[in-house]
């Protein structure tokens, strides 16, 4: 369990904004550790998915580039490796899905030939033992008569299936690590915690580790280890999923956690972070998160905080980290 | 309380056509005998999965489909008797706020024309008061005066979305159809538009029918749920009934369904089978039925009705026993 899949290490990835190069993601350092579960969460436009990006190095370049920073796969440097070497890993070992099942899948293609598609590029197979392996693998992530479903277009399958889809696709190589990035935002409550169980399962039977990225702290809550809190391209807070909805440190995580309608308790009124998340090319000096804290003051404005840690793998950024209760929270 | 609005056995069907000539071939059964009441000054939630119709609902008490057949009661006047220029009378007491605030707002108009088109139309209010009420409406909505002669693309999602809340304030309507208005912002936006709406809620005394899937925020909202599956309405009850007592098979799934936001809370959850089946030929008897872990011959062949097992709580499920008190 301790040993780490992935290390990103001070990872910096800038996009060029009329003519300016924008910092997007900044020190973003974290890692993965096998068969674990790690979520990324924020708010949109807080860098979660530019991030996954950066670790499958799909950033387009230009306008995008990756500025600085390690991104270690099983202690082999990502960025560091030709396209051809990459190639290998992308799909491979590193898989992705996205959120819209809908617009990932090839129209033009049955689903059986997309999956059989990923197994023909990397094993050495026939089509005919790839088309099989195919079924297989839809069998597995429980699409119903999958030998029908495999000579199915995209469009003649639910939103629900098609992610099925996308899932088995992903796992037809035995990857060592799966990025699902807001995997269930577009599908309905009752399928999203279908798709939540089939990728959990996975995970258990194929021995891979998942990052997971969402918005929605109740999915966070529910699927995953460890915790990370993205805001305006940082890492405010990581730590395992317990301390995080227990005993959080970042004003951001509280207000955040303060924030959302609670289904088994009702409040009068909801808490409000004041304000909207910055755009990139007017970050606040200072603390990031500055401006809508309600316990912001000199040192915040002026200082970036760096990432304490506060033991047992819990780092917040934040100068008052650990002191916010004597500060009324 | 006083009934606001009457929705009694409301049907719209949309035909499906194929073919060259566009035989009709079927009919999509968006709105099947769907039954509620709206009092003032309340909310009520209106929840399910896509495609249960819960939007074309809305879209019908707007006038903007017609209904097949059934009454829309507002203040006692049917409003799908009327004929176009009566209807005129309405529109303004009934208003709509859509999902994407980016789709809603015209582009090319500066927030201010936004805002003061509809009171210009309706002449509400004479020319030279326009302006002042305008500003009036950023306030509320807590915007600023200088915002008025903005374009809405400088705006924010959140913001956006409050200024489409004053535009539909801008008519003193007494109900507001939110179809989902929270659903396309971040968590943080999210809190303020909902405050935002009970805020004004409190102040004016207005009608919301909220349209929404996500469960704790109609939770939040609601002082009263319908809880609506393939076209027909399955329960309807208060907030703290529906979420604490519920009494359909499949509005206990839904709610188990919702991931909570809480790692120390170990639920069971009710994994529902399938997906939700095709409303142009939905199950017989019980449109539930395939998916419902209770299901027996019975549901399979006589479809259920609305009735009542407690004050102010109906469920349309032949035997509600299995899930209410459990």
């Amino acid at each position: 369990m301790s040993e780490q899949l992935v290390e990103v290490k001070d990872l910096k990835v800038t996009y060029y904004q009329n003519g300016v190069e924008t910092p997007v993601v900044r020190n973003v350092s974290f890692e993965i550790k096998k068969n674990e579960t790690l979520g990324l969460v924020g708010e949109s436009g807080s860098g979660k998915s530019v991030t996954s990006k950066a670790i499958m190095r799909l950033i387009a370049e230009p306008p995008g580039k990756i500025a600085n920073g390690e991104i270690l796969f099983e202690g082999k440097n990502l960025l560091k490796m030709k396209e051809k070497q990459m190639q290998k890993v992308r799909g491979k070992d590193i898989a992705m899905i996205f959120q819209e099942p809908m617009t990932s899948l090839n129209p033009l293609y049955t689903c059986g030939s997309q999956i059989a598609e990923a197994i023909l590029l990397h094993n050495k197979c026939s089509k005919q033992e790839a088309w099989e392996r195919a079924v297989e693998i839809l069998k597995m992530v429980g699409v119903p008569s999958p030998e029908k479903r495999a000579q199915s277009y995209p469009h003649e399958l639910s939103g629900g299936m098609r992610q099925r889809v996308m899932i088995a696709i992903a796992l037809s190589c035995n990857p060592r690590l799966l990025i699902a990035d807001e995997p269930t935002t577009a599908l309905d409550p009752t399928i999203q915690a279908q798709i939540l169980k089939l990728i959990h399962d996975m995970q258990k039977e194929k021995d891979m580790s998942v990052l997971l990225i969402t918005h929605d702290m109740g999915i966070v809550a529910e699927n995953c280890d460890r915790v990370a809190v993205m805001y305006a391209g940082q890492i405010l807070e990581i730590a395992d999923v317990k301390t995080i909805f227990g005993n959080p440190a970042h004003p951001y995580t509280i207000g955040l956690l303060k924030a959302i309608p609670k289904l088994d308790e009702k409040v009068d009124r909801l808490y409000n972070i004041r304000g909207m998340v910055p755009r990139f090319n007017e970050l606040p000096n200072g603390c990031t998160f500055g401006p809508r804290c309600d316990f912001c003051d000199k040192k915040c404005e002026e200082e970036a905080p760096q990432l304490v840690n506060m033991g047992d793998g819990h780092l917040v950024r934040c100068h008052y980290a650990g002191y916010l209760p004597e500060r009324g929270i | 309380m006083e009934k606001l609005l009457e929705v009694r056995h409301l049907k719209k069907y949309f035909p499906v056509k194929k073919g060259f000539i566009k035989r009709t071939v079927g009919s999509v059964k968006a709105t099947d005998d769907v039954t509620f009441d709206i009092y003032k000054g309340e909310t009520f939630g209106l929840v399910g999965e896509s495609g249960c119709g819960k939007t074309t609902v809305g879209k019908l008490i707007l006038q903007l489909h017609k209904a097949d057949s059934g009454e829309i009661l507002f203040e006692g006047t049917d409003l799908t008797k009327l004929s176009k220029s009566e209807l005129q009378k309405y529109r303004k007491d009934i208003q709509i706020i859509f999902q994407d605030p980016y789709g809603s707002l015209n582009a090319k108009m500066k927030v201010g024309t936004i805002l003061a088109e509809g009171i210009k139309k309706h002449k509400l209010l004479p020319p030279d008061q326009i302006q002042p009420r305008v500003l009036e409406l950023l306030k509320l909505v807590g915007l600023h005066d200088s915002d008025v002669n903005k374009y809405p693309h400088e705006f924010s999602g959140g913001q956006r979305q409050r200024i489409v809340v004053a535009r539909a304030l801008s008519f003193n309507p007494k109900l507001i159809v939110c179809d989902e208005p929270v659903s396309a912002l971040d968590v943080s936006v999210q809190a303020q538009v909902l405050n935002l709406l009970e805020d004004l809620q409190k102040e004016l005394g207005i009608s919301y029918l909220f349209i929404a899937h996500g469960m704790a925020v109609v939770r939040h909202i609601s002082h009263r749920v319908g809880v609506m599956y393939l076209g027909k309405m399955v329960e309807i009850a208060e907030t703290d009934e529906l979420f604490e007592h519920c009494g359909h098979p499949y509005t206990q799934a839904l709610l188990s369904s919702v991931p909570v936001a809480n790692p120390f809370h170990k639920k069971n959850q009710i994994m529902l089978e399938g997906e939700v089946p095709n409303p142009i030929n939905p199950p017989t008897g019980c449109r539930f039925h395939p998916r419902c872990r209770f299901a027996c011959d019975k549901c399979k062949q006589e479809e259920p009705q609305l009735r009542k097992i407690a004050q102010g709580h109906v469920v349309a499920c032949h035997y509600p026993e299995k899930v209410y008190g459990n």
